[in-house]
């Protein structure tokens, strides 16, 4: 989803996530067929739709083991947060996760908020990763990472979406979402104004003179 | 003097002071590791707090002792509800009753106020708490009371096995074993919520959901219930602290608006949302309490905490182990 600053990227993806805010006055989210749309946040998350925020939101006082381990608490019933839901989305083995994320493997045990802020775009994402989603929704991963970073991140979405999770990636850097992405979405003032593959957006030059500065 | 005798007798006021001061701490932690965790967590101002110590103080009045009470009770003929459980049966029931209490609490009265500002919070809670007071008055006639200390707890500790021989090793022969049972039995307490906090999915996702709830529910997580079991372990802890309170301080129906001032400040002092902060803040109220005591300035004992924790506060505005705060 491509669109320049405030076009509504971010509140798209609140709104799918159910968040308090936005409160969406109209229109549905659906998914898997059932409409999630005034569903609590706690509701969409375990029906499988992941949002990895722009500011990561890591826990910056809890370890990076910890900062994992809070996005697999849920299926615990046997604990106080656990929730009695049959999950038809398994587990994905954190040896999985750390192999996209070497760098965390070596972190373990070192608290979330002392990391960088690449590191942390990985926790974040690997967080997300943890609770084996269906949709993984992530909000302008790349910014204020060094290019090399990038790159890594990069690489990981690339694998993230080769194993077969959906991925729905807000980007402000046209050039670099179009590059990974297999369909794209222009948004401008709340308004999808353009959707076709890559190609067709590379191919569109008015839509990106228009609305991306590109 | 002999030197060594001097040293003796200095070991001996330092343990004392520090056997008094623990104890003293040890209410004023009990009460604000409850307070400090729900205001941290929940962001809720529970001005009510204190009318749980005096839940648990007259439930365990009623449970462990025959007391007569003077209010309606004895006009519709149960002047003396007591059950004569013993001190024990007290300690077992006070928590759980006043964990019930707290839960009940968190689900009709704060939870419909999470949202709001903090001085609806404070209003309502203040109200709740002049409520209480006012029922207990009605009810159980307005007297000061006290908790007879357990017979297997009463006299001085120098009696008891190994702990007897430390303080006499210490030169301590004046202190009562109950100021031991109170201060290990805080530390038992507290230690458990700690490990609750720090080691179990149920404390990550308080500690979690203290920093960022939303990201939280984001992980899939309903974070009702944590919140729920966290106002129930506050509001016990302060129960237990009215129960072993009891045998040490009189208390009345009132008596929760009145210690309510200093656990606040032990929650401020050793930063909010902090157990360790709430342990140090209350250990230090103790023991400058016990020393201005000890040493012949008990009318200043009152002031000497307040000064301290003008100062602190001066320094440190986020408190001893408080996280900085962004203004």
């Amino acid at each position: 989803m491509l669109g320049r600053n405030g076009a509504g990227k971010t509140t798209t993806l609140r709104a799918i996530a159910g968040t308090d805010e936005p409160e969406v006055r109209s229109g549905h989210v659906r998914f898997h067929g059932d409409d999630v749309t005034h569903l609590p946040t706690e509701d969409v998350a375990v029906r499988g739709i992941s949002l990895v925020p722009e500011e990561r939101r890591i826990f910056p006082d809890l370890t990076v083991a910890e900062n994992m381990h809070i996005a697999e608490v849920v299926r615990n019933r046997s604990n106080v947060v656990g929730r009695d839901i049959e999950f038809d989305r398994g587990q994905m083995a954190d040896e999985d996760i750390y192999d996209v994320f070497p760098r965390l493997r070596e972190r373990l045990s070192q608290k979330g908020g002392t990391l960088s802020g690449g590191e942390q775009q990985m926790l974040a994402i690997a967080r997300a990763l943890k609770q084996n989603p269906d949709l993984l929704m992530l909000d302008e991963p790349y910014e204020g990472l060094a290019p090399q970073i990038i790159q890594a991140v990069e690489a990981a979405v690339e694998r993230i979406r080769e194993d077969g999770t959906t991925v729905l990636l807000v980007e402000q850097n046209a050039v670099a979402a179009m590059n990974i992405a297999d369909r794209c979405y222009v948004v401008d003032q709340g308004q999808v104004v353009f959707e076709g593959t890559a190609d067709e957006l590379r191919a569109d030059e008015e839509t990106r003179d228009r609305y991306l500065g590109v | 003097m002999s030197a060594s005798l001097l040293a003796l007798q200095t070991s001996s006021e330092i343990a004392r002071l520090l056997i008094n001061g623990l104890q003293a701490g040890a209410i004023y932690i009990l009460l604000a590791v409850g307070l400090s965790i729900i205001l941290g967590t929940l962001k809720f101002v529970n001005f009510a707090h204190g009318a749980l110590y005096i839940v648990g103080a007259y439930l365990g009045l009623i449970i462990a002792g025959m007391p007569t009470f003077s209010g309606k009770l004895a006009e519709w003929g149960f002047a003396s509800p007591g059950l004569g459980w013993g001190y024990l049966a007290a300690l077992v029931i006070v928590p759980l009753v006043v964990f019930v209490v707290g839960l009940a609490m968190e689900r009709f009265v704060a939870q419909p106020f999470y949202d709001r500002p903090d001085t609806d919070q404070i209003l309502l809670t203040y109200g709740i708490a002049l409520v209480v007071a006012e029922t207990f008055r009605v009810l159980f006639g307005g007297q000061s009371r006290g908790i007879a200390q357990p017979p297997w707890a009463s006299g001085s500790a120098t009696g008891v096995p190994v702990v007897g021989d430390v303080l006499a090793f210490l030169g301590v022969n004046a202190i009562s074993t109950w100021r031991l049972v109170v201060i290990l039995l805080t530390a038992v307490l507290v230690g458990i919520v700690f490990l609750l906090i720090e080691y179990t999915d149920f404390g990550l996702t308080v500690r979690a959901g203290t920093v960022d709830p939303e990201m939280v529910e984001m992980l899939g997580i309903r974070l009702s219930r944590p919140y729920l079991v966290v106002f129930g372990i506050g509001a016990a802890l302060a129960g237990v602290a009215g129960l072993v309170g009891g045998p040490l301080v009189q208390f009345y129906p009132g008596y929760g608006g009145e210690i309510l001032v200093p656990a606040f400040l032990t929650v401020v002092v050793g930063g909010v949302g902090s157990i360790r902060g709430a342990v140090v803040g209350g250990l230090a109220f103790g023991l400058i309490q016990s020393g201005l005591i000890q040493f012949g300035f008990s009318e200043w004992s009152q002031v000497g905490i307040y000064a301290f924790a003008a100062i602190v506060l001066l320094v440190r505005p986020q408190g001893l182990l408080g996280e900085e705060v962004a203004v």
